[in-house]
């Protein structure tokens, strides 16, 4: 990876994105760097998750464009933009429920070491130009052997699989669902299956993670919990992290730099402090009547 | 008792043979979400592969074990190749309109294949049955008493044939990485992809899985029936459906179980429905209305109304979970 040093992990340069007559995001501009920890915070139908939908390749950009670690990844698919490095979780809860909770995040290791031909080549012949039908024919002879290895329980298989169960075992104990491993996803409480959302989103080793509304359902002491858990992860796994958040507390507590979104367009960036006192944050949030108060106000008490 | 003996026999290698064609249908179900129609078309395309190939090697070489395996290979490979083929140029492109669309292309594509095949041109083999080669060389493997249980050679074999591959499906869904993503992709393919599954790539597979295994069950029956024709994908392939549909659709265990359900109750009407009948007809004065009494030709009234019932009854399927919409 020809990481030019301060180019950042993910960049959004001024995208925007139209669904048909509606201007869901406009000129959207982000830079997530290592041991980044953003935040991206506004009223409901703000544009956050389409936000999160256009850096994971779910939307494409109707202009401007996002780049991971340097490459373009317009139109690129959501699975090789994740294998870029890029992982989130989602608003309502979006896990495979009736997996245990461990199969769950070992689902999401697909990524590690391959029979045949290994993961890297085939992510580097499928950036490059080579045909597509080639790729897939290595895609399906490494499958192909793969299967024979479980069919005649190969030492390298058996060793592979237990180097998975180890590392989803691992990713569960960070974030303290050890004691769940064999549980179906959907019978967790609210709490514990946004972790292990978290925890998935990590087994795919990602630079970048973004989290949707990561506290929302919690108490306030888990939020607490939560907010630790998310500085944690950072320096563990050397992240760049960018939360989309309801919660201002919780926002403003561990976020340096927020992005406030209201109907697409960006009202405001920077520090908590700096966005706090934005008078366009107020009034999106609180309303025109209510700012306009404030003004005052701040005004008289000048 | 000797008769039921050898209808439980019977019953079990036809169910096993459905199995192995339904497991296509719920294998597609589970990805997709897409009923595929043409499922018994390609393997119908399958049997006349091996047909194909078997003409090729000869009288002499086909029935050799060699030349059984290489028939067997080739058309599942081609099958695979088709099934590909038929995802990729079909369903794909209609794979965000509504799932109406792809069913209606599905029913396309099974009239395209069976209707196609009818054709006298080129390689295609005109609409009359064929004798289908006897690549395995029929002898009566097991008699008991004085012919009163048959078990033939064929009939073994191909049941241990249709089981090796389930197993080996089997293996496939719930211990390797693909049956990993496949399982991932089933659940949820948004998902999925997100979490760096290459989604289309999986599905493709799939495909060609489901109609590689189509082809295997194809030659089987064909071997069972002596016989090949372009229908027969439409015919078989329905009674896989229902099967599928019976042991829940989507659930890999379920296919099999309700296609060995649908094999034993087939045969046992053959068996025992004339008896019945007739019983019936002798109290109730049938006869009068003209209605049948050599059972087998109840057997597809049975299979179908099988169907109805669990419909009615258990819409899920034997083994499916019911699912809880959410208001």
């Amino acid at each position: 990876m020809n990481l030019v040093p301060g180019e950042p992990l993910l960049h959004a340069k001024s995208v925007s994105i139209q669904f048909g007559g509606l201007r869901a995001l406009t000129d959207f501009n982000l830079e997530i760097h290592k041991g980044d920890l953003k935040g991206l915070i506004g009223p409901n139908g703000a544009g956050k998750t389409t936000a999160f939908n256009v850096l994971t390749g779910v939307y494409r950009p109707t202009s401007g464009d996002v780049f991971v670690s340097g490459n373009r990844i317009n139109g690129r698919k959501p699975h090789q933009i994740n294998r870029l490095g890029v992982a989130r979780t989602f608003q309502n809860i979006r896990l495979f429920k009736e997996l245990t909770a461990i199969d769950n995040v070992k689902v999401a290791c697909l990524s590690e070491s391959y029979s045949v031909v290994r993961r890297e080549t085939l992510d580097r012949l499928e950036r490059g130009t080579s045909a597509l039908w080639f790729t897939n024919a290595l895609h399906a002879l490494n499958n192909y052997v793969d299967w024979w290895r479980a069919l005649l329980l190969t030492p390298g298989f058996l060793r592979e699989e237990a180097e998975v169960t180890k590392k989803a075992e691992g990713l569960l104990e960070t974030m303290g669902l050890l004691h769940r491993r064999d549980e179906e996803a959907r019978n967790l409480p609210y709490g514990e299956q946004r972790r292990l959302e978290i925890a998935r989103a990590l087994a795919t080793n990602p630079k970048v993670l973004l989290l949707d509304e990561p506290a929302a359902g919690m108490n306030t002491r888990e939020k607490a919990d939560l907010m630790v858990l998310i500085r944690e992860l950072r320096e563990k796994f050397s992240l760049g992290i960018l939360v989309i958040e309801h919660d201002m507390k919780l926002v403003m507590g561990i976020c340096e730099h927020i992005t406030v979104l209201d109907h697409g367009e960006t009202i405001a960036a920077g520090g908590p402090a700096e966005v706090r006192t934005n008078p366009k944050v107020i009034e999106a949030y609180l309303g025109e009547s209510f700012a306009a108060a404030h003004a005052a106000a701040a005004g008289s008490g000048a | 008792m000797n008769d039921l003996i050898q209808h439980l026999i019977n019953g079990l290698a036809a169910g096993t043979i459905y199995a192995l064609v339904a497991l296509g249908y719920t294998m597609v179900y589970g990805v997709l979400k897409l009923i595929n129609f043409a499922h018994g078309d390609v393997m119908m395309v399958g049997v006349y592969m091996g047909y194909a190939t078997a003409g090729h090697l000869g009288r002499e070489h086909q029935s050799t074990f060699l030349g059984a395996t290489l028939v067997f290979l080739l058309s599942m490979a081609g099958c695979g190749l088709l099934g590909f083929l038929i995802e990729r140029l079909a369903y794909r492109p209609l794979r965000d309109k509504s799932r109406l669309t792809s069913l209606i292309t599905a029913i396309g594509i099974s009239f395209t294949l069976s209707y196609g095949f009818q054709l006298d041109i080129g390689f295609l083999p005109g609409a009359s049955p064929r004798a289908f080669p006897e690549i395995i060389k029929p002898h009566e493997w097991i008699v008991i008493g004085d012919h009163d249980v048959i078990i033939w050679n064929w009939q073994v074999i191909s049941f241990l044939i249709a089981i090796l591959l389930m197993l080996g499906l089997q293996i496939l869904v719930f211990r390797t990485r693909f049956g990993r993503a496949m399982r991932a992709v089933s659940f949820d393919h948004r998902i999925a992809a997100l979490m760096g599954i290459p989604v289309d790539r999986v599905i493709a597979f799939t495909f060609m899985l489901g109609s590689a295994l189509a082809a295997g069950a194809g030659i089987l029956y064909a071997i069972k029936d002596t016989a090949v024709q372009p229908l027969m994908g439409l015919y078989v392939g329905l009674k896989a459906f229902v099967a599928a549909v019976i042991g829940g659709i989507g659930h890999v265990p379920g296919a099999v179980a309700g296609a060995i359900l649908l094999g034993l109750t087939e045969e046992f009407v053959v068996g025992y429905a004339g008896d019945v009948l007739r019983g019936l007809g002798a109290v109730l004065h049938l006869d009068s209305l003209g209605v049948g009494f050599t059972g087998s030709s109840w057997r597809d009234a049975v299979a179908f109304g099988f169907l109805i019932i669990v419909l009615l009854v258990r819409p899920e399927g034997i083994f499916g979970r019911v699912t809880a919409e959410k208001v």
